[in-house]
């Protein structure tokens, strides 16, 4: 007995799918589900929470190199200072650590003695009010205190030749403290001298009160 | 009649189906577990970053105390900034030695200042007496020189007057000129400072 089949047999092939083979498709989007939500969910932040520690951590690592070398530095800087006391000494010379007001005149003073001028007369204006001896806490660490430069203003009449004169502004120059001549002024006078007024500017580093 | 295996065909189809779903399936799993092992190291990274971090600033720590134990740490202090106000005013420091032979330099012979006025600003005035009148020109004549307006400058004359004395007649005059500040800088041939 003869008879046909029609139909299409690949379609009848493709919708019949096995059990195993449904199961395997459900298992691979599975998979891809849990890949994707492991990497966006767990890998990403974890990776992002490295990243930012490494950066902490090299920050930590130059801070503390750069602390070291610091404390290197300081520490030779300290031994340094204990062998330099002459250098000190000018240092203290040149920019004075506390303004007393006679040291300053009697400076000057011994500068006109040694160039010839006679001082006619002398005004110191800065440093009123400071204590100049005594001072407990500036004695028990004194350099514990912020310090500023203080501005001290000195005016001063003198007589001599211009030979003189000239030797006492040399002196003054070559003195190791810092004196700032602001203005000059020279007159002959009647005993064929030069009258020399002189406006200068002086400095300290003192203890900020 | 051709007998037609049906079967056949249809089981050789659904292999190939189920190997290359088999073998994403594999493949999947692999590359979950590459992810887990990633994860693993990077929780095991973090760990060791954290612990390096933990190292380091405890050691900053220590050298912070260092600093504090160091002898004489505030008299290094002080005397830097000393050194650095010092230096900033000596780089702004005038040499007035160097003012008085210029200004000599430039001055007619037999001219006589009497009075002499100057400012670290940049002006002179002179009281000036000289023996004759030709004398002012050539006092004058002086300032137009190349050399000399190097440093001095823009002179201003005030009337002048004729004086009588037993030795003749001299005449003075009030001068005022402007000289370049440069004047008064550190002169490295003077060796001033």
């Amino acid at each position: 007995m003869d008879f046909k089949i029609s139909g299409n047999f690949s379609r009848v092939q493709s919708s019949s799918l096995s059990p195993r083979s449904r199961n395997l498709r459900v298992e691979a989007a599975f998979l891809l589900i849990a890949i994707v939500l492991s990497y966006i969910f767990l890998l990403r932040p974890k990776s992002a929470e490295r990243s930012q520690k490494q950066a902490a951590y090299e920050v930590a690592a130059s801070q503390k190199e750069s602390i070291e070398k610091d404390v290197l530095a300081l520490e030779r800087l300290g031994a340094d200072l204990k062998q330099s006391s002459n250098e000190i000494s000018k240092l203290d010379e040149g920019l004075p650590l506390q303004f007393r007001q006679i040291r300053l005149q009697a400076l000057l003073e011994r500068l006109s003695r040694q160039s010839g001028v006679v001082v006619g007369s002398m005004s110191i204006d800065g440093g009123q009010g400071l204590v100049v001896a005594g001072n407990r806490s500036l004695l028990q660490d004194p350099y514990g205190p912020t310090r500023k430069v203080s501005a001290i203003n000195v005016n001063m009449n003198l007589s001599g030749t211009i030979g003189q004169l000239q030797n006492f502004l040399q002196r003054l120059e070559s003195y190791g403290r810092i004196m700032d001549i602001t203005s000059l002024a020279m007159v002959s006078n009647q005993q064929n001298l030069l009258d020399l007024n002189l406006s200068m500017t002086t400095y300290y580093f003192g203890a900020v009160e | 009649m051709a007998q037609i295996n049906l079967l056949k065909q249809q089981s050789s189809n659904q292999d190939f189906g189920e190997l290359s779903v088999s073998l994403l399936v594999k493949f999947l799993l692999l590359v979950l577990a590459g992810l887990a092992a990633y994860y693993l190291w990077l929780w095991i990274s973090v760990a060791r970053i954290d612990k390096a971090i933990a190292q380091a600033q405890q050691a900053a720590a220590q050298a912070e105390q260092k600093v504090a134990g160091v002898e004489n740490r505030s008299e290094v202090y002080t005397r830097q900034a000393q050194l650095k106000e010092y230096d900033s005013l000596v780089q702004k420091h005038m040499y007035w030695s160097n003012f008085l032979p210029a200004l000599a330099q430039v001055t007619l012979k037999g001219a006589v200042y009497s009075n002499l006025l100057a400012t670290k600003e940049g002006s002179v005035t002179l009281a000036v007496t000289v023996p004759s009148l030709d004398s002012i020109d050539k006092f004058l004549q002086v300032f137009d020189l190349p050399e000399t307006t190097k440093f001095f400058h823009n002179v201003r004359m005030g009337a002048f007057r004729a004086n009588e004395s037993e030795f003749g007649t001299s005449y003075s005059f009030d001068a005022q000129l402007q000289f370049d500040p440069s004047l008064l800088r550190y002169n490295d041939n003077k060796g001033s400072r």
